[in-house]
């Protein structure tokens, strides 16, 4: 029982002892059992013999109740408090003997007399036998056997009652003895300073050692009575703590109460102080019956005994007995207001009358609201008093007492608080002890309501908390401090509550290291407290921000960073934790040895030192190792914060990503058009997609994850084994979850670190928000913990509304989908050397590659797709600058439809694991080309069981090739002539042998030229070779260093063969090439198109100089016409030598104004007739111009001599109907002879176009 | 005479502490700095269990300045509460009411202006040295 109790003063202390030997769970039952019966009614006591007349009678106040205070220890250093505190001394012995382990009672009986005789103040002893067997006689006198059967209850109440009996009967008898005595001594404290009692000094350091031999020395004046309380009697459990003293030096028992012990202690006579002594004598004596009638629960006159007293010792100037009165009449008071009686009003103005202090609160009992504040304001007072005795000469206080007072007052305010106010129920706390229940005066809110504020309390009982402390014995100081805390534990003052809950451990720590394995006794004392420090330790480091919640934060799961403490003092968390250690150290407990390290390390490592760390980190193996020779179970989990700082899946090296397609038929589809360039310059809806947005893994393939791991401790981790943890399906296709890592850090425990995606954007800023939110509310400091203990029933309601808002975050595990097995492809071999190839411009050939299938799928698609170094230069150059539009088709055609690379497209592509496949690429030396490159994408489609519908994935093999191309032969100077026939056909042979003079090199072509297509007569071919067509001449020429074979084609369609000439250029030299064409007629539809681009591109308004409208007409045409010409040759060459053939560029030939003049038909015609070939109806004007020419050239304009003509040289035609013809005569005559030309033409009067004639018309004129 | 000054924050932390003055005798046995350690350890621990009577008191007054709030052996502890709840506590072994009550007022005058800055968070550790010669100049000033 709590010796702080307000009412410990009416307790009766009796000590329960077991009567060895028992087993301690028995020996507790039954204590529990004997504590039931506490509280005896007096109406319950069996009435005295002697009746009213004894003066303790219990007849007399039947609602007095006698309260026993059973205890099972005994502190014998409070001894010297006996006299003046009778309540401390044991009035009465119970033993408890367990008849199954006593088969003799007799002798268990003698055994407990044996006991009894240590405790020489106990007045009344019973000694109960319980269970006894059938067999075990009843007869042995004074054991009471207590059978297990029937109503114990009663059995033992009537037991009891019994006892209460026999204890007021002694009660009188040392009434009778202390009203004898003449000299009342004040208690004096066994000061360790003091010269006499050398020997105590040990007791304060080692309060556990024999009690005995400084009390023998103190008794020196009677020697027949040594005062001789138990030696290490202190718990009676231990089992051979009784047994231990020796009977011979507790021979000398003495039942009844003698005052020479007191005078024993105060063993300096003084004449002068005995006078004063005597003359205080009669307060103390008053006090001391008062104490006996209090215990003995005869309140009123406990009450007016204590009156007596206050007066007696107030008139002396006794005020350490005025004070103890006063307390002694406030227990009575109060213990009245517990039972609603009356001790009578006269009882209580009696002391308050004649002290002017008491007298400022007018009380009266019957208004309990104003007993508890005159109970306080008493204690002022009685402290007071207590003060004054500060003197050492003057009968000073123990502190012990002072102390006491304070923690008493403080825990009845503190009563009263936490029962929400003065009444019944606190009345009920007060009296009985006990703890409150927690949260009482939750629902009063402030403190207020209970008129006792929480300061009050702190205040009382910081004033029982002084340096004076320090002197005192460890064990009284353990009580203090123990006491301090639950009433700050009562009053929720949590920080205050820590704080003396450390000063308690800190107190206890030497008593456990000291004794260590000194003496077995102590040992397994120790043992019993052990489990309750180590709670005690669990409860300071949660107070102060450290406690085991911390160690609940799951850091196998990476949520985030270790950031300084949120809560706490760092520098008091550090020292509470070490203290922790070294409590467990002296223990030892080496788990929470470890516990207490690691969380010094996780938790505070930012604010230890470096070596401090290492320390400890180095520590752990060690304790590991101590607890595993006790054979404790010490793994333990990895202690410190997740290492894990991130996980990701590795990408695959370029040939095994596979390319996911959203639908087979879809994408296959496109996968043509894909090449091409999207026809908008910016698209808003295409975004472009991320590469590594999604990385798939293939089922049954190694996949690779790349780990961070991060130590935030100054001390080396030394990981043992580390390993990927994951759900999911990674042998088909799926989806796997990455949980995280288990990693075995040396010394722990294989453990897992799990790891969250991080969170979005949006739970960042939600969570910052929040943050920022905290900020602003006021919050008191331990509420911050408050939040930890979700459990916690008494949370506001605010708290629980933010909770689910919390909680709606979940976080998530890194997902990856993984794909079914893919098919595996690589290039076996080509038949290239060093992937190089070197061409000529224009030259055709072919490359082999060998594929081969190193998967276990098979490959069922297969598609190629090429890019070379040429189309990016190309269409940047496109991009950029801002060339004229055919210039600019000539680029797309170069880039685009020129390509290095192509191939045809086989079905059924089958390679199955482990064949081989053979793709033929055909290659083109284009001009510029430097490398390309060839992209095979290949997959595995068509997969039993799977739809079209389905996503499916593509892998790619990329071969680069490196190209060389020569430029080998050019095509330059081109030209367009008319056929000009020669003149008759009998020119014609000869015409043919001059140019097999002249030109050796063209005659072989022209001479085919004129066996081609010679079906009809000379003169027809002639007429029609006239009108129909022109020649085409242009120069190739070799510029490489062998020579090549150039086999030009010009196909003119319709059904006239096409005309094949080939000629042999050897290197360094030129060939004309010399090819009769048809002339071309295209409407004016046609060439007025514009020029058309290859891309589908957006039109974009040019921004170069616009030229005129017939300027641009001409280039459209140019364009047009050269179009159409160029679609009617080809052009290719081959080398004899190397067997390489290839295409002539002949795109670089740029046709001219005039030479368009040549090649088009005109829509007007001349001839004899005028005709007209367009379609729609022209309006002309016809220029004529007659020129005589001589045969060197030279000509004559001025022919006004020679000839006249009845007309108009100049003259506007009548419209021309299409397809029609008009007639312009003009009659002339030729005075001279000579030859004479007719040069005409015909302007369109609208468009201005001009028409031309081929041939002027030549007359020669003759004499006649 | 030594002065132990603490500015606690919401969440029972340290923001700034510092002591004045000879350190209190109380053991001449022990070595000196392993005293002067144990006592700055002490007085931390002393100021900590007050912070549950400012707590208590803050709610009965309007003044920020809560006077003697606990006692401890022969150490008072005053307190001042900002307006942000940040606790000023000095632990002092002589009752001087009014020279505290002027260093608590400056004291957070300079509090404040370290709270105008803008890389200065609530409940963030105080590092400035001007703060700290000013609080010094204070108490030469007051204590």
């Amino acid at each position: 029982m709590d010796p702080l109790l307000f009412t410990a003063p009416a307790r009766i202390r009796i000590l329960l002892v077991p009567v060895h030997p028992i087993k301690a769970p028995t020996f507790h039952k039954h204590v529990q059992l004997v504590k039931n019966f506490n509280v005896v009614r007096l109406g319950d006591v069996t009435p005295d013999m002697r009746g009213v007349q004894s003066m303790f009678s219990s007849q007399l106040f039947h609602e007095g109740q006698l309260h026993f205070n059973f205890v099972t220890s005994y502190e014998p250093e409070h001894a010297y408090l006996e006299e003046f505190q009778m309540h401390r001394r044991i009035f009465g012995v119970i033993g408890i003997m367990d008849c199954r382990e006593w088969p003799n009672l007799k002798e268990g009986y003698k055994k407990f007399s044996e006991i009894i005789k240590n405790y020489r103040t106990a007045v009344a002893h019973r000694c109960f036998a319980f269970d006894p067997s059938e067999d075990q006689p009843d007869d042995t006198k004074g054991l009471i056997m207590i059978p297990d059967v029937g109503k114990i209850d009663f059995y033992m109440g009537t037991m009891i009652s019994d006892f209460a009996n026999s204890i007021l009967n002694e009660f009188g008898n040392l009434a009778a003895d202390i009203e004898r005595r003449t000299i009342v001594h004040s208690p004096k404290i066994p000061s360790p300073n003091s010269s006499q009692s050398q020997s105590t000094n040990g007791r304060y350091s080692t309060p556990l050692q024999s009690y005995s031999a400084p009390d023998l020395k103190l008794l020196q004046t009677p020697p027949a009575f040594p005062l001789t309380p138990p030696v290490q009697a202190m718990t009676t459990t231990g089992v051979g703590a009784a047994a231990n003293v020796s009977p011979k030096e507790n021979s000398y028992h003495n039942r009844s109460f003698s005052s020479s012990t007191l005078v024993n202690i105060a063993n300096v006579p003084n004449t002068v102080a005995d006078i004063k002594l005597k003359r205080r004598a009669t307060g103390r004596i008053e006090k001391l019956i008062a104490d006996l009638f209090l215990m003995a629960g005869r309140l009123p006159d406990a009450v007016s005994h204590y009156s007596l007293a206050i007066e007696a010792t107030k008139a002396n100037g006794d005020y350490l007995w005025q004070g103890s009165a006063l307390e002694g009449l406030c227990v009575g008071l109060l213990l009245a207001a517990y039972l609603h009686t009356d001790v009578g009003p006269h009882y209580l103005q009696h002391p308050s009358s004649p002290s002017p202090n008491d007298s400022s609160a007018p009380s009266s009992p019957e208004s309990p609201q104003a007993l508890w504040i005159d109970i306080t304001e008493k204690y002022v007072n009685i402290l007071t008093l207590y003060a004054k005795t500060s003197s050492p000469s003057n009968n000073q206080v123990p502190p012990l007492i002072y102390t006491e007072a304070c923690l008493k007052v403080a825990k009845y305010l503190a009563c009263i608080w936490v029962t929400g106010g003065w009444g019944d129920d606190a009345l009920k706390l007060i009296v009985h002890g006990g703890t409150p229940e927690k949260g009482l005066n939750e629902r009063w809110g402030l403190s207020s309501v209970s008129g006792v504020s929480k300061i009050e309390v702190t205040r009382w009982a910081m004033k029982g908390y002084g340096s004076y402390i320090e002197e005192m014995s460890i064990t009284e100081q353990i009580h203090i401090t123990t006491t301090l805390s639950a009433i700050f534990s009562v009053i929720n003052f949590r920080r205050k509550h820590a704080f003396f809950l450390r000063q308690t451990a800190l107190l206890i720590l030497p008593l456990l290291s000291k004794p260590r394995n000194s003496s077995p006794q102590t040992n397994k004392s120790s043992i019993g407290s052990e489990s309750g420090l180590l709670t005690c330790l669990k409860k300071i480091t949660e107070i102060y921000g450290v406690g085991d919640d911390v160690d609940q934060t799951d850091y196998s799961v990476i949520d985030e960073d270790a950031r300084p403490l949120d809560f706490g003092w760092p520098d008091i968390q550090i020292d509470v934790i070490k203290d922790a250690l070294t409590i467990s150290e002296a223990l030892p407990d080496y788990p929470s040895m470890v516990k207490y390290t690691t969380r010094l390390l996780r938790k505070l490592f930012m604010y230890i030192h470096r070596d401090e760390q290492v320390r400890l980190s180095a520590s752990i193996p060690r304790i590991v190792g101590a607890g595993k020779k006790l054979g404790l179970d010490m793994e333990f989990k990895y202690w410190g914060l997740n290492i894990v700082k991130g996980i990701q899946v590795c990408r695959p090296t370029s040939r095994r990503i596979p390319y996911p397609h959203a639908n087979k038929k879809l994408s296959l589809k496109n996968e043509d058009k894909k090449e091409g360039v999207s026809p908008f310059i910016y698209q808003s809806f295409n975004k472009k997609k991320v590469e590594t947005a999604q990385i798939h893994l293939i089922a049954n393939e190694t996949s690779y994850f790349l780990v961070t791991l991060a130590n935030p401790f100054a001390f080396d981790m030394e990981i043992q084994n580390i390993s990927v943890r994951i759900s999911g399906t990674p042998t088909e296709s799926g989806e796997l979850i990455v949980r995280g890592c288990k990693i075995k850090v040396h010394g722990c425990l294989e453990q897992e670190f799990c790891l969250f995606l991080p969170p979005n954007e949006e739970e960042i800023k939600k969570k910052e928000r929040d943050e920022e939110y905290s900020k602003r509310i006021k919050k008191c400091g331990l509420a911050a913990l408050n939040s930890y203990h979700k459990k916690d029933t008494t949370q506001s309601n605010e708290q629980e509304e933010n909770s689910p808002t919390k909680k709606t975050f979940v976080s998530e595990f890194l997902k990856v989908s993984v794909i079914t097995e893919q098919p595996l492809i690589k290039i076996k071999s080509t038949s290239l050397m060093h992937g190089a190839m070197m061409l000529f411009e224009g030259e055709q050939t072919e490359l082999t590659i060998k594929l081969e299938n190193v998967g276990k799928t098979p490959v069922d698609f297969l598609n190629l797709s090429f890019n070379d170094s040429t189309i990016a230069n190309a269409q940047a150059l496109l991009n950029s600058s801002d060339m004229p539009a055919e210039e600019a088709y000539e680029m797309e055609l170069y880039a685009h439809k020129q390509s290095v690379f192509s191939w045809n497209k086989k079905d059924n592509v089958k390679i199955l694991p482990g064949n081989e496949w053979i793709v033929n690429v055909n290659v083109f030396g284009k001009r510029g080309c430097v490398n390309g490159t060839i992209q095979i994408d290949y997959g595995y489609l068509i997969r039993p069981n799977t739809s079209d519908d389905e996503q499916f994935y593509t892998r790619q093999v990329f071969y680069p090739v490196l190209l060389t191309i020569h430029q080998n032969l050019e095509t330059i100077s081109m030209d367009i002539l008319n056929f000009k026939p020669l003149n008759g056909d009998e020119n014609y042979e000869s015409a043919n042998r001059d140019i097999e003079d002249q030109r050796n090199g063209v005659i072989e072509d022209l001479l085919k030229v004129m066996k081609w297509n010679n079906k009809g007569s000379r003169k027809d071919f002639m007429e029609k070779m006239e009108n129909d067509y022109c020649l085409l001449t242009f120069d190739i020429r070799n510029v490489w260093h062998v020579g090549f074979d150039v086999t030009i084609e010009t196909d003119e369609g319709e059904d006239i063969d096409p005309l094949t000439i080939t000629t042999t250029i050897q290197p360094a030299s030129t060939a004309r090439i010399i090819l009769p064409i048809k002339r071309i007629s295209l409407s004016e539809k046609e060439y007025t198109q514009p020029i058309p681009s290859l891309l589908e591109k957006q039109f974009v308004v040019s921004k170069g100089p616009k030229g005129s409208a017939e300027q641009e007409r001409l280039s459209l045409a140019l364009f047009w016409y050269r179009e159409k010409l160029l679609q009617k040759i080809k052009a290719t060459w081959e080398s004899s030598f190397t067997n390489q053939k290839g295409i002539v560029d002949i795109r670089s030939l740029r046709l001219n104004k005039s030479m368009l003049n040549v090649l088009k038909i005109n829509e007007v015609s001349f001839g004899i007739d005028i005709e007209d070939a367009s379609k729609k109806s022209s309006k002309l004007c016809i220029r004529i111009q007659p020129v005589q020419s001589y045969s060197d050239g030279i000509m004559e304009w001025d022919l006004s001599k020679r000839m006249v003509w009845n007309g108009l040289l100049q003259t506007p035609l009548p419209k021309i109907a299409p397809k029609s013809s008009i007639t312009y005569t003009l009659p002339i005559c030729f005075f001279s002879r000579g030859d004479f030309k007719f040069l005409y033409h015909c302007e369109d009067v609208h468009t201005r176009t001009m028409y031309f004639d081929t041939q002027p018309l030549i007359v020669e004129v003759v004499d006649s | 005479m030594s002065y132990y000054f603490a500015i606690v924050g919401t969440k029972d932390n340290p923001i700034y502490e510092i002591e004045f003055g000879s350190s209190g005798t109380r053991s001449a046995s022990l070595d000196q700095n392993a005293k002067k350690d144990e006592h700055r350890h002490l007085n931390q621990f002393i100021i900590h269990s007050a912070l549950d009577l400012v707590e208590e008191l803050q709610w009965t007054t309007n003044t920020m300045y809560l006077k003697t709030v606990d006692k401890f052996n022969e150490w008072h502890v005053s307190a001042f509460i900002s307006a942000g709840n940040i606790k000023f506590l000095l632990l002092h072994e002589t009752k001087n009411e009014d020279s505290i009550r002027n260093f608590f007022n400056e004291c957070y005058e300079t509090y404040i202006k370290i709270l105008m800055n803008p890389f200065y968070e609530v409940n963030f550790p105080i590092n400035s040295i001007a703060f700290d010669t000013k609080v010094r100049s204070s108490a030469r000033k007051y204590l």
